[in-house]
């Protein structure tokens, strides 16, 4: 078995290698356990290894290794629990990245269903998705916005490949970019610093609020919002369904114009995990080179830089919060966030405004789109409950979650309309929201 | 040197190579919480230190060799005996300890953690048999 985690590898799509792989790794995984209650992808692993007397891995079947594989949703919570990934152990265990290889292995030897090949296309041509959808969002919104279940949804599904039953974040009727290329920005009196919003397809054609609001509370902050000429979707739904060319085809138009940006002396603020993930750590892994470590090292989520601008020496935060502040709020810290490894920023954020913050720090079992699509429902419903019940319990004034997807699950589960962060400060500061 | 079986010293000496290894895993515990907190050199410090606190608990763990396993109680020194020890421990954990700690886990209403112990009891069972097949390796019949 080979270790590589580099499409270009020529063993990386190779059956018999990532089948071998997939066992060494299992067995590991076996022998630990530390995994077990994150999704369902480990007790399945563990089930099928205990069916053996010997319990070796190497005797599950292919159909029982890609059961597994397929369970996983690509939460990277994992990295946080394994106390063999590559930077710690000699053996190197990168679940997520091994279950993004299988993928590719699988797509390229005709093994994924066609169902879910049409799902990848739909979602990976997100910007194309959206443009049409937001242009006609009366239509688009009906259509989705159709009862669970209905003949409407189970058309969409049989076309597109998107779960008939789970609730759908619906289209905006304008893009957050039209919005921002209208407006007429202010003249910002003490300069911070510069960003370019990296709008994200949920930010872009679903929820432009949030980035509205993120560049109202950054100008009044002294930083200068801009958007980049070029941003597309970062690829994220082609990446995590394996699709190695469609990922890199886009990834490396992002680098080059997202690096542009950065000589040109700009930050990069993204306001979506997934898509902060992918900038941060998955261009530099997979497209990889000096452009895209310059955009990794420039990337920062949205309550990140913020925060940066609190704690470093020669910059302020204004924390003159003088506008509308729950007494309590229950903050959903999104598993695509807690992997970038920065701390609760979006929680110690809006803690300074003064409200009490519960922390709910469960998946929501949605990562990416892998939530949405059909076939995935009955492993990513019991997750989106839990944290529903989590929510509930907590019973909060509000709740917030710094993932749209994420947010809409959570909507779907409790009834509850979550708010991003940035739209806590913008309120906080008295910023009123824009009219849908 | 005389022997320290049956003498304070030998207590002492499990006492500390109990806390030494218990110092090293919750070093590397606090290590990952600072990973995740986006405090690296905080992680990289209580790396380097539990490496020291293992350094500590295998000086005291020469000492003790001579009595025997700490855990299991069989002699411990040259590697068929290592893992001959091993099994031993490895065994008891998955036919007593951890079934014993998940019925009392259920008893007292912590299904979850029952569980946790359950599906550790086949980890272990797994490691036991692993050293079965290196033992065996070791000494072909």
């Amino acid at each position: 078995m080979t270790i590589t985690f580099d499409p270009k590898h020529p063993l990386y799509i190779d059956e018999a290698d990532v089948r071998d792989e997939l066992t060494r790794v299992y067995d590991v995984c076996n022998g630990c356990r530390l995994c077990l209650t994150l999704c369902s992808s480990f007790p399945t692993l563990f089930s099928y290894v205990e069916q053996h007397e010997d319990q070796d891995a190497g005797r599950l079947t292919p159909a029982q290794q890609d059961q597994v594989a397929d369970e996983c949703f690509q939460c990277k919570l994992c990295y946080d629990n394994c106390p063999y990934i590559p930077e710690l152990h000699e053996s190197a265990i990168d679940f997520p990245r091994l279950m993004l290889r299988h993928a590719a292995m699988r797509l390229e030897n005709g093994q994924v269903s066609l169902r879910k090949r049409v799902a990848t296309q739909t979602l990976g041509h997100a910007d194309a998705l959206g443009i049409l959808a937001t242009s006609v969002s009366t239509i688009s919104n009906l259509m989705i916005g159709a009862k669970p279940g209905s003949i409407a949804r189970k058309l969409i599904e049989k076309t597109t490949g998107v779960s008939s039953v789970r609730l759908l974040p619906p289209y905006a009727k304008q893009r957050f970019s039209t919005w921002f290329s209208k407006r007429v920005a202010p003249v910002l009196t003490k300069k911070q610093g510069s960003v370019v919003v990296f709008p994200t397809c949920s930010v872009e054609y679903l929820q432009p609020g949030i980035g509205q609001d993120l560049v109202k509370v950054y100008e009044r902050n002294g930083i200068e919002c801009s958007l980049a000429d070029g941003t597309r979707c970062c690829g994220a739904p082609y990446l995590h369904s394996g699709d190695m060319d469609g990922f890199l085809k886009v990834a490396k138009k992002q680098v080059t114009v997202l690096a542009q940006a950065v000589r040109e002396g700009k930050d990069i603020v993204v306001p979506q995990p997934t898509c902060g993930y992918i900038l941060k750590k998955d261009y530099v892994d997979y497209v990889g080179g000096p452009d895209a470590e310059l955009v990794a090292a420039h990337t920062y989520d949205s309550s990140e830089y913020l925060m940066n601008l609190h704690t470093e020496k020669g910059t302020e935060l204004d924390t003159n919060f003088t506008g509308t502040i729950p007494e309590t709020i229950s903050y959903h810290n999104p598993c695509h966030l807690r992997a970038q490894n920065i701390g609760l920023l979006s929680r110690d954020l809006m803690k300074m405004t003064g409200a009490d913050i519960a922390l709910i720090d469960q998946c929501s079992g949605v990562d990416g789109m892998w939530g949405f699509k059909a076939g995935n429902e009955q492993f990513s419903l019991p997750v989106a409950k839990k944290l529903a019940e989590k929510i509930e319990a907590a019973s909060s004034e509000i709740v917030a979650g710094d993932c749209h997807l994420a947010n809409t699950a959570i909507i779907e589960q409790t009834g509850q309309v979550p708010q991003h962060p940035l739209q806590v400060i913008a309120r906080a500061y008295g910023i009123a929201g824009e009219t849908p | 040197m005389q022997s320290i079986n049956g003498s304070q010293t030998h207590q002492n000496l499990l006492e500390a190579f109990a806390r030494e290894s218990q110092a090293n895993r919750r070093y590397l515990w606090f290590a990952q919480v600072a990973d995740i907190e986006g405090h690296p050199e905080a992680a990289a410090l209580f790396r380097s230190i539990a490496e020291g606190e293992t350094g500590h608990a295998h000086g005291h763990l020469e000492y003790i060799a001579e009595v025997g396993d700490p855990l299991s109680g069989e002699p411990i020194g040259e590697t068929e005996a290592n893992f001959k020890a091993s099994i031993a421990s490895e065994t008891y954990e998955y036919t007593q300890m951890y079934p014993g700690f998940a019925q009392i886990a259920r008893h007292e209403g912590f299904d979850e953690i029952a569980d946790w112990f359950e599906s550790l009891a086949r980890a272990e069972k797994s490691h036991a048999l692993r050293f079965g097949e290196g033992l065996a390796a070791l000494s072909p019949q």
